[in-house]
């Protein structure tokens, strides 16, 4: 931060330069007119003499410039952070092989470096002194799948699973983070191995867990359409959708085939526009959607409108969209939190069941 | 577009729980009426599934960019165990920054050294441990970095030391406020116990203190009487009843205890001897060979175990004998 | 064109003519016979080249020239045909400062000061290459020092870094010796400093989080009040201030998620917001604004920097040009960025805080 710049910028000095422009100007012209003439009096000799060492200059020139420019601008970058801490966690592991916090922490390092063999390996220490760890085989599961190694992550992901203490069993079972992590991979796992009924029976657990899970409502919608459940598909991916309404097109998409197999038109048009929306392709979006704002997905088509609008910066638009919405369906939150973000009042409150609000800007936090 | 997705993700999921914030303890964590949904954008970052689940916690960075050294964004500073007044310009000569209750991640400000004073009565022992104007490195915290602890004495009798868990701010507090005194959850998370209620009821908040014993002048009475309970959500076995020095519980580690159990036995409640964010008391030589329950010796030996007072001071403070 | 160190004379007229192929090849056979003539053409030929190689020559020693004096990238000088490069680009990161905050960079570069706000929380200062060449510490007291942020006065050089918990601003020189403790006039109990800047003017203002509401202060440099700009619950933990060419003032009201443009009597001329659109703003932190009239802001929980351009109009709302940076450790991520500073050399230094470094990208 130089201030010192705007302050050597005074308006004088503009003054003074707009006054001497003209003269500047003919004596210019006048330096134009005389070089080429003086040039056109110099014997042959000498022309030849200057066209070479003009030409030297450049020649030699422009590569030494070039290398000054780029000497004065080059800064070794050293090291990547990657690497600087690879080099550190790979110290701490020779100073303390026996600490499982200090091998993780290498783990993580080498996943982050895209090393996955050497992420295995140092997993595979710890399970070796601490056959249980959950952070370790969340990790091996982890890099087991990015590999493709399905199997060996789902026998890794199963480990914590069925641990006799910690596992489905165990006390807090029904409010544990890791858990609800294993079984959604083993949800995952299954839908690629194509063994749906597992993979509904594992996402289902995850969200037993953690209901607001929208990656797992999605894979559940996906393997309920694989079934063939599309009432169910459908009631999945409105979840995932609610959590995660925009930027994501993967539960439209098949919230769209799950339609078509109920063979519902107008809410699968409703779908297929979303993933327009989603993926950035706001205008065929629109079009879609404004056919279907008096139809049976009214109230989803203007709802999506108003986020597009909203998206695009447009907020008379989506002020509009939004209290259409309103106007339909008084409790559609979506469009009152809308409504409370583009600063318009909303009667009752942005939100259905508020509280008395307390508006503290300035207090201690 | 993914804040937008994530701003709208945050509305719902919050219409999910149905848990309409009441505005605990002030702050941008909450969402009032109007045009302030908006405030989501400050704090959530894009989890659309385009990328895997999140992995990488954001605890406590994410709390830090607000409440860390220095404050740029609130006037706890957890890090520094300090908290801001925001005192008016004329009168006070002293420092800004006021200590804060709970001590602070980094450091704290108690004056573990020289504590004074000792029973008056019985149950309510006056005394005074004075506040540092410097702060000084803690020796013991609860960790919220995300590694792995243990809650020592959580679950049922012989259930072993405690569960491991990793614990982060979010664990205790529910950022977007819960109508809970300091914005404590009712139920920690994965602490798998029932749920305890310090309803707040006090809209002028003291962050801080000018001594570390005294707990009886909190801003909040009702915390004082649910304190014991609400710490037992995760350290179950910790919390005793009036005979419990004195009467076997059946726990093969935890069998004698102090009484805790401020409903039953009137005191003293956990906060009287400990500080939940942590503590830059000094544990002697004697004080370092008193093991975990687990019979571990603490990493590092000189950890405080979150006491207020150097060594075992805390009990001079009551048994003075 | 010639080859160097041959005689053109020595050149037959075909060879020559086909040497030069941008020259129009003369198939007049008649001319050709013509002696007088042709070594006329030859000689205009030649006056016409030695003319456009004196012409490139010049360009190379203006542009040349030009570099000289700013330093500035080839992409960022004021040549017609060079088309500016739109957002800037990762050079390399300054390792060695834990947690850092707030960062103030010398004009020409050669000096970065950067505050930590873990480790031993002082100032730390690098050359231009990132090398270690300094630690600034306040005097030894009873209270607790966090730097936060920091500005150079423009003059001297002199270094300025506020403190909030000890509610003061302690002055080094530019080579790191603490020089004396700002002290406002008249006293301020329970003095917060947090952003501060130098404006065009030489005075300083500062952020001031006391009571009884968040405001700015500006100060002459021996410490005297002159000025309270902002009003009860009008900003919201306000981190940092900047100045354009026009001495408007940009203040980032970081938990109100805006940017705040105000002319030097504090009335608002306009606002970036937060909000969902492209360029709108979640948590805004470090604000800086180039020679060019570019204009940085560090949204620390988007972990990016926006970047917009400061126009013509006073009372227009910036343009905003595009976003650097996005969330993780790779080069050119960020976690948790805090702290922007610009240098003369079109160059922005981040403070890209969990990943204890600072960024440093260029045009």
């Amino acid at each position: 931060m130089g201030p010192a710049r705007f302050v050597a910028r005074g308006g004088s000095d503009a003054l003074v330069s707009r006054v001497n422009v003209s003269r500047i100007r003919d004596e210019n012209r006048c330096l134009a007119m005389q070089v080429p003439r003086r040039l056109a009096s110099l014997p042959d000799r000498t022309l030849n003499r200057l066209l070479i060492g003009g030409v030297l200059v450049l020649v030699i020139g422009i590569p030494v410039v070039g290398v000054v420019y780029f000497m004065d601008r080059y800064v070794d970058a050293g090291p990547t952070l990657v690497q600087r801490q690879l080099a550190t966690a790979e110290e701490a592991v020779r100073k303390t092989p026996n600490s499982v916090g200090v091998r993780l922490q290498l783990a993580a390092v080498y996943v982050a470096a895209n090393r996955p063999d050497d992420a295995l390996k140092q997993y595979d220490e710890i399970l070796k002194v601490q056959p249980g760890h959950r952070g370790a085989l969340l990790g091996r599961g982890q890099v087991q799948v990015a590999r493709g190694d399905l199997r060996g992550a789902a026998s890794s992901f199963e480990q914590i699973v069925n641990d006799s203490t910690t596992g489905k069993g165990g006390e807090f079972a029904g409010a544990d983070p890791q858990l609800e992590q294993a079984y959604f991979e083993l949800g995952s796992i299954a839908l690629k191995e194509g063994r749906t009924p597992d993979a509904v029976a594992a996402l289902e657990a995850a969200l037993k867990i953690d209901p607001t899970d929208a990656d797992a409502w999605n894979l559940l919608g996906r393997a309920q359409l694989k079934a063939g459940a599309g009432v169910a598909a459908v009631g999945a991916l409105r979840k995932a959708i609610l959590f995660v309404p925009t930027g994501w097109s993967e539960p439209y998409a098949t919230l769209a085939q799950a339609y078509q197999l109920l063979g519902k038109t107008a809410e699968s048009e409703y779908a297929t526009a979303m993933v327009d929306f989603a993926e950035k392709r706001p205008a065929q979006a629109k079009q879609r959607l404004e056919t279907l704002t008096s139809g049976p997905v009214a109230v989803d088509a203007m709802l999506g409108l108003g986020m597009i609008a909203e998206a695009e910066g447009d907020r008379e638009a989506a002020t509009r969209w939004y209290q259409k919405v309103v106007v339909v369906d008084p409790q559609n939150f979506n469009a009152r939190v809308g409504l409370g973000r583009l600063g318009v009042e909303v009667p009752g409150g942005a939100h259905p069941s508020d509280g008395p609000a307390s508006p503290a800007p300035q207090g201690n936090s | 577009m993914r804040r937008f997705a994530l701003l709208v993700a945050g509305g719902a999921v919050w219409l999910l729980l149905a848990a309409v914030p009441a505005f605990a303890d002030n702050g941008p964590h909450v969402v009032g009426a109007g045009a302030v949904a908006d405030g989501c954008a400050g704090c959530h970052r894009a989890h659309t599934a385009t990328q895997p689940k999140l992995l990488l916690q954001a605890q406590p960075a994410l709390c830090y960019t607000c409440h860390g050294a220095a404050g740029t964004g609130a006037s706890t500073d957890v890090e520094s165990g300090i908290a801001y007044t925001l005192a008016s310009r004329t009168g006070s000569t002293g420092t800004v920054a006021g200590a804060l209750r709970g001590g602070g991640f980094a450091n704290a400000r108690i004056d573990s050294a020289t504590p004074t004073g000792q029973a008056a009565s019985g149950s309510s022992p006056l005394g005074i441990i004075p506040v540092r104007g410097l702060g000084a490195a803690v020796t013991s915290t609860h960790v919220v970095d995300g590694t792995t602890a243990t809650a020592w004495g959580n679950g049922v009798l012989n259930s072993g030391a405690g569960l491991s868990i990793q614990l982060k701010c979010g664990s205790c507090h529910d950022p977007h406020g819960n109508g809970n005194y300091r914005i404590l959850r009712p139920i920690p998370q994965q602490s798998g116990a029932a749920a305890v209620t310090i309803a707040d009821t006090v809209t002028a908040k003291a962050y801080t203190t000018t001594n570390y014993w005294s707990v009886g002048a909190t801003d909040n009475a009702a915390f004082l009487t649910n304190a014991s309970a609400w710490c037992a959500t995760c350290h179950t076995r910790y919390n005793a009843s009036g005979s419990s020095g004195s009467t076997d519980s059946g726990d093969a580690i935890f069998t004698y205890r102090h009484k805790t159990d401020v409903a039953s036995a009137g005191g003293p409640n956990c906060v009287q001897c400990h500080v939940a964010h942590g503590s830059n008391a000094a544990q002697g030589t004697t004080s370092q060979t008193v093991k975990n329950p687990d019979g571990t010796a603490a990493i590092p030996v000189t950890d405080s175990r979150l006491l207020r007072i150097d060594n075992r001071g805390v009990c001079q403070m009551c048994h003075n004998k | 064109m010639t080859t160097p160190g041959t005689s053109p004379e020595a050149i037959p007229e075909a060879e020559a003519a086909s040497a030069t192929p941008g020259a129009p090849v003369v198939a007049d056979a008649t001319v050709a016979s013509d002696a007088a003539p042709d070594e006329r053409r030859r000689r205009r030929r030649k006056l016409a080249l030695l003319l456009f190689l004196l012409m490139v020559l010049s360009v190379f020693a203006l542009i040349g020239g030009l570099y000289m004096v700013t330093r500035k990238p080839l992409t960022d000088l004021p040549i017609p045909g060079i088309s500016n490069a739109k957002l800037p680009h990762y050079v390399f990161s300054v390792y060695g400062t834990s947690r850092p905050l707030g960062v103030a960079v010398s004009p020409s570069g050669d000096r970065i000061y950067v505050t930590e706000s873990d480790g031993d929380r002082s100032v730390k200062v690098f050359d231009a290459k990132g090398n270690p060449v300094a630690t600034l510490r306040p005097p030894k007291d009873e209270s607790d020092h966090q730097p936060v942020y920091l500005a150079l006065e423009p003059q001297s050089g002199d270094v300025y870094v506020s403190d909030r918990p000890s509610g003061t601003i302690f002055v080094y020189t530019r080579d790191g010796k603490f020089a004396r403790a700002f002290k406002p006039k008249p006293l301020i109990v329970g003095w917060q400093p947090l952003g501060l800047a130098f404006s065009p003017q030489g005075d300083l203002w500062v952020i001031d989080l006391s009571s009884p509401f968040q405001r700015i202060e500006i100060f002459g440099l021996d410490g005297t009040l002159k000025k309270t700009l902002g009003q009860p619950n009008q900003f919201n933990f306000p981190n940092m201030v900047a100045f354009d060419a026009r001495d408007n003032v940009y203040l980032t009201d970081s938990n109100n998620g805006r940017v705040v443009i105000l002319d030097q009597s504090g009335k608002q001329l306009s606002t970036i917001n937060r909000g969902v659109s492209v360029g709108d703003l979640g948590l805004p932190r470090g604000v800086a604004i180039d020679d060019t009239g570019r204009l940085y802001v560090v949204d620390a929980t988007a972990h990016n920097v926006q970047i917009y351009a400061v126009g013509t109009d006073k009372n227009a709302r910036p343009k905003y040009v595009g976003t650097i940076g996005e969330e993780g450790l790779q080069e050119g991520a960020f976690e948790y960025p805090n702290g922007v500073a610009v240098d003369s050399r079109a160059r922005i230094y981040v403070t890209d805080r969990e990943n204890n470094r600072v960024q440093v990208w260029s045009y």
